[in-house]
């Protein structure tokens, strides 16, 4: 479970996340769909400790981001924008590395390593030095990792991103079979993976939460919208567009 | 102790992989050797000055400082600029581990890659063994000087390397950070004997430091001086991270 309260961050002048409150429950996939510069990133991070809020709390596990830092780490699986890899490691090395620094018992290792690899088609390349994958493998190694000590929340930036369709599709139905017991909160700005992918939606613009509720929800509450040059525009993405061009400005800031 | 042998390891792989670390490996031991054979051939001729080869090994000279400074520099530029600027910082950061386990795993990696850096250089006494007998305790207490001093530089160039983004900004500053102190050090044997600015430097000053170690005298004030720069430097680290993360 996460419970987002009035999250805020500013980077310099830009208030990138504004007052940003949500909550995502397991048996889900909870999709946190915006443009490009709405504050997504940020908040995954915020929910993940790697940055403090300004002002506002979370609670991700059961526990408080700003007061049990290391107690919400124990309990995420977090796959960071563009899967940011050592290009050093091999692929297994960098997963039992992993494991073993997410506290996983000397003998679980090579079986979480193991499943981590099987789960996400990884065995053909265990053994390649991860500076030498493709983005779309690399991608999946993040993934892998996320997945590590079967985590009871998931945070997600993007996990489709650069992955070809056949992987796009495999990760989906990863993402639904994980979601029946474990929180899966998952960034994109991809309407077509978060109508196919999410049960719940929280749609963010200009660093504010715009709409909260299901697909079909959000997209009838928005059915009257312009849907932009007179074009046949399909619910949910009029229901985005609408959303995005009424949120107020878009933080561009950045850590 | 499990989760910080973990991130130990990684460091080492990290370092050990990276051409930077074999050029710096290489040029150490080529500038060493050298070093050391003029400092035989020196003290070889019949009019040479007094001292025996180790103490003058033992920074000596000016020159073999300045190497010194720039060597750690260019091992430490990468502990947290690196991993910074590659985005991989954010996994680490984010695993169920504490700043602190990751600043002591950084520093512990760069720490051993420098006394691996002396570990050929014991050649040299063993080579000098063979020909004459050599008194041992300076140039243990050598060594010692050399690992005191490079605990402390390791430090601020990890140091340099959490302040900094990109590598090339934490070399220089790493470069600065120990330069400066070397800086320092000359400074107080310029300064006149009596001032107490003099006094103050001529106390930090790692000439002196090492002038002492080579000769055998392990001095307690000298152990605490390296230690507490290493300590400051590293808890200042912690601080970066934690304001990093807020700011």
């Amino acid at each position: 479970m996460i419970e987002a309260r009035g999250l805020c961050r500013d980077f310099g002048r830009v208030r990138a996340v504004d007052e940003v409150s949500f909550t995502a429950a397991p048996g889900v996939v909870t999709g946190f769909l915006g443009p490009n510069g709405a504050g997504k990133t940020t908040t995954l991070r915020l929910l993940a400790t790697f940055l403090a809020p300004a002002a506002g709390t979370a609670v991700v596990a059961g526990f408080d981001v700003v007061r049990a830092p290391l107690e919400v780490r124990r309990r995420i699986g977090y796959l960071p924008e563009n899967a940011p890899l050592p290009g050093e490691l091999r692929v297994s090395e960098y997963l039992r590395m992993r494991a073993e620094v997410k506290g996983i018992g000397r003998g679980g290792v090579r079986r979480a390593v193991g499943e981590a690899l099987e789960r996400l088609a990884l065995g053909s390349v265990e053994r390649r030095l991860i500076g030498d994958l493709s983005r779309g493998y690399r991608q999946r190694v993040g993934l892998a990792d996320a997945l590590l000590g079967d985590p009871p929340v998931l945070l997600l930036d993007e996990p489709t991103g650069n992955l070809d369709p056949e992987q796009v599709r495999r990760v989906r139905e990863l993402l639904g079979e994980l979601s029946r017991e474990r929180t899966v909160f998952v960034s994109t700005h991809l309407l077509a993976e978060a109508e196919r992918v999410c049960g719940a939606l929280v749609i963010v613009a200009g660093g504010r939460v715009v709409a909260t509720g299901t697909p079909a929800e959000i997209a009838s509450r928005h059915a009257g919208s312009p849907g932009g040059e007179g074009e046949a525009v399909p619910g949910l993405e009029r229901a985005f567009l609408a959303l995005a061009a009424g949120g107020g400005r878009v933080g561009e800031g950045r850590p | 102790m499990r989760i910080f042998r973990a991130l130990l390891r990684r460091e080492l792989l990290a370092i050990w992989t990276s051409p930077t670390a074999w050029v710096v490996l290489g040029t150490f031991l080529l500038l060493s050797g050298i070093y050391f054979y003029e400092i035989l051939w020196v003290l070889s001729r019949p009019a040479a000055p007094y001292g025996t080869p180790m103490a003058t090994f033992f920074g000596g000279s000016l020159l073999s400082f300045v190497p010194l400074v720039l060597f750690v520099a260019a091992i430490t530029m990468r502990s947290f600029a690196e991993e910074h600027h590659a985005g991989t910082l954010e996994p680490l950061l984010t695993a169920p581990v504490t700043a602190n386990q990751v600043v002591a795993a950084k520093y512990a990696g760069a720490y051993l890659f420098y006394l691996a850096l002396w570990v050929p250089t014991a050649v040299y006494p063993l080579l000098l063994w063979r020909h004459a007998d050599p008194a041992w305790g300076p140039i243990l207490a050598g060594y010692l000087g050399m690992a005191l001093f490079g605990a402390a530089l390791t430090a601020l160039g990890v140091l340099a390397s959490a302040l900094a983004r990109r590598q090339i900004v934490a070399a220089i500053l790493a470069f600065g950070f120990g330069g400066g102190w070397l800086l320092a050090g000359l400074g107080g044997s310029l300064l006149p004997g009596g001032s107490t600015a003099g006094r103050v430097l001529r106390h930090v000053s790692p000439f002196e430091m090492m002038d002492r170690f080579r000769v055998g005298l392990v001095d307690s004030r000298d152990v605490v001086l390296c230690v507490s720069v290493a300590a400051a430097a590293l808890l200042w680290t912690r601080v970066v991270l934690d304001l990093r993360r807020s700011s």
